[in-house]
């Protein structure tokens, strides 16, 4: 039975935070969608979200409010979509600032997207990671991960031929 | 029996747990020809795009289509500071990693593995298979890996560094149906050739095999390498089926079954490989083409900035070739012209620019000076012009002015300042005084080169002015005789070698100057001597005002030429060379009476030099530029033009001949008209009777001796030697009828 479109919904996060919030913006999250329609009754009480915390739930709802409306990919789509897709790195300009946070807020969101199931987020987190691995050489690669390199000394010796090699750009 | 048995997997006998996955879906229907694989980890290391470009590495060993891939990603990447994503792998599941990979270039990919062991662990997991598959899926410029192969190895086939997996030396050969790439001599070992094959299975049908491929460089072609097992097992099969159908026709099915399924497997494996082998090719293309154009770039933008530093142009032009960055590794190197970049590039290709600069100073140093040198010249030029013409032939050369002061300092100035012709009215004043100082000591040269026994006074160790006019001092130009300037081989006296002094093959000539001619010198004593002259005492002028004529008794007769003695001198001097008689003769000379040298100059006609465009007038500078005909150089209306004061001859660097008559020795024309006292022609006897009926209407009859006619002598005396009795018998004393 669908739900009314102003339906408001409340979720409580891991730092005790309420939010109350559209229905229809949270069905962006396939996670949240399942409890409500699995909930046949209007219920007060807040929907737990233990994995969130209040200020990533605040951007990830942000995003959700922004993209509102949109169609959400069905399971068969998206199963098809992974096998054929090209998959472009391109993020959309709202995305792209929207995405634009520090690391830490960056990791939360890829895994609240991860957790409530916003597979349209979760693209748009691991885009940005992988935009920042783009082009890079190993050793950048371990630069912008802070990895140590544990390869054997022999292997480390090739490791500073590549450096100098980086130092021609 | 399941045709998928028929091929042993490689992997049963390697054991190598990490790639222990792909065992299960590995399809050698459809790529049967890359099994025989040694386990990824065992290949050298390293196996990174870097080493591609090592500044060790020879760049003709770079991986092109890596490089093109790489920095296609380059360009789109953002700066990242370093750090940003600290602990990211250790914090994120397994599948938010898997899904990041999905949006990865399998270069990326290629990147990671080579990041850390863990990673490496990551991307060579089954797990990873879907985000490989995911990565090349969404790059269809790139071949996609064939099943068999691991996605890793297949990244190192198309990224890695052209390194033979065996032995790891430099090699260039990418083996595509293998996925391997091995040196020359390590293939041989690795694979089995079809000559091998041949020899151990006899009539196999190599239809049933896919045709391999290799890459060297950037050209594909054929080849004939296979794996060992499975191609071996495929023979194998295919002797054992033939067997079975030559005992049991009834087989027959299952061979052709193995034949049709084989042909099956190889159109797939030619459909995958031409579509690979395309796609490299264009990605060869895209490199050859971004290479072109960055290379095009880096050298305007190198230039650009070498110009900023005081190069020029012409620096880089002629440093190599067109300035072709190809030529430089360093710059091959370069993909964006940073400020180290252009620091390494200066250092590499600093030594050719900074040669290049100081030859180009050093050429605009010459042309300045050479600049300079003109405009002395022309200075010296406009003093001659206005100096008595009979003079401008004994001036000193150009190049003798350039070394005199003040026009040598003003020549060398190391300033970079042309020379003007104000600068050098010190230099035009101080020119008669220089001009007659250095004739001066020419003279005096050309006279002590005359040998002692030459001299008027043979006892005396000075030498005198006065020698040089002497018929006996003749000279000649070892320059002009090698450029063929046939003026310059008999020189007499001041003269001859005073007015040869400018001769260009001089400048050239190791020493600047003329030398004694002892040949010339010969042929001039003889000639005095057969005159009966004192050789000492005789000179050029006296010889001339006698203007006898000689002949050459070292010539075949009958018809001997008749010379001047000038000219006698230089038919001795050219003969030899003309094949007329030896060089070691000595001179000869027959001298011939003033009557006979009279009827010879009749015959000889008019001076040739006459006709001549070396003459001009010697009153003023009007033939200065141009010389003209003897008769237009006389030009200001003078009643009796005299030679050598109102007009000159210029010796040009051609000598004119006279038309030499022949002495006509078996005429025996001896005979001269009595009747005619002007006449100077000489008759044979029956022609002198005709002239007297014709013109005198005296018949043979009437003519009387001493009358009408008188004998002359043509023959005065002769050189004494060796010829003269030879002579005398060619040379009769005439008819006496």
């Amino acid at each position: 039975m669908a739900a009314p479109a102003t339906q408001q919904i409340k979720i409580r996060c891991n730092d005790e935070k309420e939010f109350t919030v559209d229905r229809d913006v949270l069905e962006r999250s396939v996670l949240i969608k399942n409890m409500l329609e699995d909930v046949t009754e209007q219920q007060d009480a807040p929907i737990p979200l233990p994995n969130v915390s209040g200020p990533v739930m605040a951007k990830v709802l942000e995003y959700c409010t922004h993209h509102r409306g949109e169609p959400l990919p069905s399971a068969d789509t998206e199963q098809s979509q992974d096998e054929t897709r090209k998959r472009t790195t391109d993020i959309s300009e709202w995305d792209q600032k929207f995405i634009t946070v520090d690391q830490e807020m960056l990791f939360e969101i890829i895994l609240a997207a991860n957790y409530l199931d916003i597979k349209s987020l979760l693209d748009v987190g691991c885009k940005t990671v992988a935009n920042m691995i783009k082009g890079k050489t190993p050793e950048e690669i371990r630069k912008l991960f802070n990895i140590v390199n544990d390869f054997t000394p022999e292997e480390e010796a090739q490791i500073k031929k590549e450096n100098e090699w980086a130092e021609d750009r | 029996m399941s045709m998928t048995a028929v091929i042993p997997s490689v992997y049963d006998s390697v054991g190598v747990m990490e790639e222990q996955w792909l065992m299960e879906d590995w399809s050698p229907e459809v790529f049967p020809f890359a099994t025989e694989l040694p386990p990824y980890d065992a290949l050298p290391l390293p196996e990174t795009l870097e080493d591609f470009c090592t500044p060790e590495r020879p760049i003709r060993y770079r991986n092109e289509i890596a490089l093109w891939v790489f920095w296609k990603l380059r360009k789109e990447r953002k700066t990242e500071d370093a750090g940003q994503l600290d602990q990211f792998f250790d914090r994120m599941p397994l599948d938010i990693i898997f899904a990041i990979f999905d949006f990865l270039h399998p270069l990326d990919l290629y990147h990671l593995a080579r990041t850390t062991k863990s990673l490496r662990s990551i991307l060579t997991n089954r797990a990873s298979m879907s985000s490989w598959k995911n990565s090349y899926n969404q790059e269809p410029s790139m071949p996609r890996c064939p099943e068999c192969v691991p996605e890793l190895r297949w990244a190192n086939i198309l990224f890695g560094p052209s390194r033979c997996e065996r032995c790891d030396t430099h090699c260039t050969s990418t083996y595509i149906t293998l996925a391997r790439r091995l040196c020359g001599f390590c293939v041989g070992i690795e694979t089995i050739t079809r000559y091998e094959l041949d020899q151990i299975h006899g009539d196999f049908d190599w239809s049933l095999v896919p045709q391999p491929w290799v890459l060297h460089s950037d050209l594909f072609s054929r080849c004939y390498y296979y794996d060992r097992k499975p191609v071996e097992a495929i023979a194998n099969e295919y002797r054992r089926l033939t067997d079975a159908v030559r005992e049991n026709p009834e087989t027959q099915a299952e061979f052709d079954e193995f034949v049709q399924r084989q042909h099956a497997i190889g159109t797939a494996h030619k459909e995958d490989t031409t579509r690979c082998i395309e796609l490299l090719e264009e990605a060869l293309q895209g490199a050859e083409t971004e290479n072109t154009a960055r290379y095009e770039t880096l050298a305007t933008q190198i230039k650009k900035r070498l110009r900023s530093l005081g190069f020029v142009n012409s620096d880089f032009d002629g440093a190599k070739g067109n300035f072709s960055l190809a030529d430089f590794d360093c710059l091959a190197r370069i993909h964006r012209l940073t400020k180290k970049a252009f620091k390494r590039t200066h250092l590499a290709i600093g030594h050719y620019l900074v040669a290049e600069r100081e030859l180009r100073k050093k050429k605009e140093r010459e042309d300045l000076v050479e600049s300079r040198r003109k405009v002395v010249d022309e200075v010296y030029s406009k003093y001659r012009e206005h100096c008595v013409p009979a003079t401008w032939a004994y001036h000193p050369p150009a190049y003798t002015i350039q070394t005199w002061e003040p026009f040598a300092t003003l020549i060398s100035d190391p300033s970079d300042l042309p020379l003007v012709e104000a600068k050098c009215v010190e230099g035009v004043k101080s020119l008669p005084g220089l001009v007659a100082e250095w004739t001066f000591n020419k003279i005096n040269q050309l006279a002590s080169l005359l040998p002692k026994f030459q001299r008027n006074d043979p006892t005396s160790s000075e030498w005198s002015i006065q020698d040089l006019e002497l018929a006996t001092a003749v000279f000649h130009c070892l320059g002009s005789r090698r450029s063929a300037n046939m003026n310059g081989r008999c020189l007499i006296g001041w003269d001859g070698a005073g007015s040869h002094s400018r001769c260009g093959a001089l400048k050239s000539w190791y020493d600047n100057r003329v030398h004694f001619n002892e040949r010339g010198y010969t042929a001039a004593l003889s000639l005095v001597e057969v005159l009966e002259l004192d050789p000492k005492k005789t000179t050029a002028k006296e010889m001339d005002h006698q203007n006898d004529r000689f002949l050459c008794q070292n010539c075949p007769g009958p018809d001997r030429k008749a010379y001047a003695w000038r000219d006698a001198i230089r038919h001795y001097l050219d003969a030899p060379d003309h094949g007329v008689h030896k060089l070691d003769l000595p001179p000869s000379w027959i001298l011939l009476t003033p009557e006979a040298a009279a009827d010879i100059r009749r015959q000889e006609g008019v001076d040739p030099h006459y006709h001549e465009k070396s003459w001009c007038c010697n009153l003023c500078p009007e033939h200065w530029h141009v010389s003209v005909k003897r008769a237009e150089a006389i030009i200001h209306h003078i009643q009796a033009p005299v030679p050598n004061i109102h007009f000159i001859f210029f010796n040009s660097s051609t000598y004119t001949y006279q038309q030499y008559v022949k002495f006509q020795e078996d005429l025996k024309a001896k005979y001269r008209c009595a009747r005619c006292p002007e006449s100077v022609r000489l008759y044979p006897m029956r022609a002198l009777l005709g002239h007297l009926r014709d013109k005198h209407q005296v018949t043979q009859a009437q003519a009387v001796a001493d009358d009408d006619w008188t004998e002359v002598e043509r023959i005065i005396r002769r050189t004494p030697g060796p010829k003269s009795s030879q002579a005398e018998g060619d040379i009769g004393d005439g008819d006496s009828t």
